[in-house]
């Protein structure tokens, strides 16, 4: 059994870490943040599913405010995309926090990228829940959605660029410390995802600097296949980021938990 | 790099399994002509009333037995409304649309194939039962999307 032991670096040596005791309260409140957000979405997207299945089954009738497009909307895009978003990221973080122990720890970056995070997201919500943007969580043009649809995505997106900045950061600090040391697994798992991440998400920031001047009306055409095409380029890979965060949890938490061990690192890592 | 024996094992079990769906699916589209219905002539959307032809949207006989079909898309209806086709004829169906991205879909027929503004999709079957078929639109395009419907009626 662990106990109960000042912050050390000596954690690093063993790896993985997850099950210290070790806590750092201010990273905690970061990583909790991010969960919480991916849960109340969950809950809320999950909530007017629930409420569209009792209207159509005639069980209940719902105001005209909440009508189906723009509640199946709702429900794909916070439960597809912010609850994905937020969880992953906050999942990741955690990993790092974890296994790259660092006294005095700066989380401005991680913060930032939290709140521009929550702001994308209060900000395409209301929207669609204004009934402003009734496009689904495909949003394919030239079905048209408010500016404030478009700039909430973008913000979504930029926020975890920053989280991943952060998360990246952490890891050069790591390997500048000890560069004979492997970075732990959790991290080199958690680093390398917010690279694809960032990687599958450049498709979206590409379409929105298509769809925003559009829809700002400073452009007047859209090319319909073009930004399908990069739509799915993101909503593709969209997938895999579950898969890794479960990669995660099967190769470290999962052995640390119960006592076994990881089978082969080096492949893990491949 | 060390990899355990187990490992190399389930490693190659992985690699010749998509090793054997890549020959699957190539021999599949090269050699037996098993592609999605795609859409590669183009169309200008604000003109498609006046091009031809989808000015007269509708059936046309190739020779006995083989029909193209022309359609438009636009919120929210599938114009011909109705259609009449001889059972047994083969229709190559052309489908444009002018506004937003549809869906021309047959249920129980196989024809399936998303509409773009701009582009002409292709799809044929061969429509071998009499009957009335329902023709829908299974790509969301708006506030009435689920009133987008038109019928085929084969005889």
């Amino acid at each position: 059994m662990t106990t109960m032991h000042p912050p050390t670096l000596d954690v690093q040596k063993r790896d993985p870490v997850f099950l210290d005791r070790y806590t750092v309260a201010n990273e905690n409140l970061l990583v909790l943040a991010q969960i919480y957000t991916a849960t109340f979405a969950l809950a809320l997207g999950s909530l007017f599913g629930l409420l569209q299945t009792f209207s159509r089954a005639n069980f209940i009738v719902m105001p005209p405010e909440f009508d189906y497009y723009r509640m199946l909307t709702a429900h794909g895009v916070l439960l597809a995309l912010v609850f994905t978003t937020f969880f992953i990221v906050g999942l990741f973080q955690f990993a790092i926090y974890r296994t790259i122990v660092r006294p005095g720890r700066s989380l401005k970056l991680g913060w930032f990228g939290y709140a521009v995070m929550l702001l994308g997201t209060i900000m395409a919500a209301t929207s669609i829940l204004g009934g402003n943007a009734s496009v689904l969580y495909t949003f394919y043009a030239p079905l048209k959605a408010s500016p404030w649809f478009y700039f909430g995505a973008t913000f979504l997106v930029l926020g975890t660029w920053v989280v991943a900045a952060e998360v990246i950061e952490n890891v050069i600090w790591f390997k500048r410390r000890h560069a004979a040391q492997r970075i732990p697994l959790p991290a080199f798992i958690g680093a390398t995802t917010m690279i694809m991440w960032v990687i599958a998400t450049l498709g979206v920031v590409a379409e929105m600097a298509l769809l925003i001047p559009w829809s700002l009306g400073w452009t007047s055409g859209i090319d319909v296949e073009l930004t399908r095409i990069l739509f799915w380029y993101f909503g593709h890979p969209l997938v895999y980021f579950w898969i890794m965060g479960a990669y995660l949890v099967w190769y470290t938490i999962v052995p640390t938990t119960f006592g076994g061990r990881v089978f082969s690192d080096s492949l893990t890592r491949l | 790099m060390h990899v355990h024996r187990y490992e190399k094992i389930w490693l190659a079990f992985g690699i010749a399994m998509l090793a054997i769906f890549l020959v699957t699916i190539t021999t599949a589209a090269v050699v037996e002509g098993f592609v999605p219905p795609s859409h590669v002539e183009s169309i200008d959307p604000a003109k498609v009333s006046s091009t031809a032809p989808f000015d007269h949207p509708g059936l046309r006989k190739i020779k006995t037995g083989v029909y193209e079909a022309y359609y438009v898309g636009r919120i929210f209806a599938w114009e011909p409304r109705t259609l009449t086709i001889p059972a047994g004829a083969r229709v190559t169906f052309f489908v444009t649309a002018t506004d937003v991205v549809h869906g021309f879909s047959i249920p129980e027929t196989g024809v399936n194939t998303m509409v773009s503004p701009g582009w002409v999709s292709t799809v044929s079957h061969t429509f071998a039962k009499a009957g009335t078929y329902l023709l829908l639109c299974n790509e969301y395009c708006g506030g009435g999307h689920q009133a987008m419907a038109a019928s085929i009626v084969v005889r």
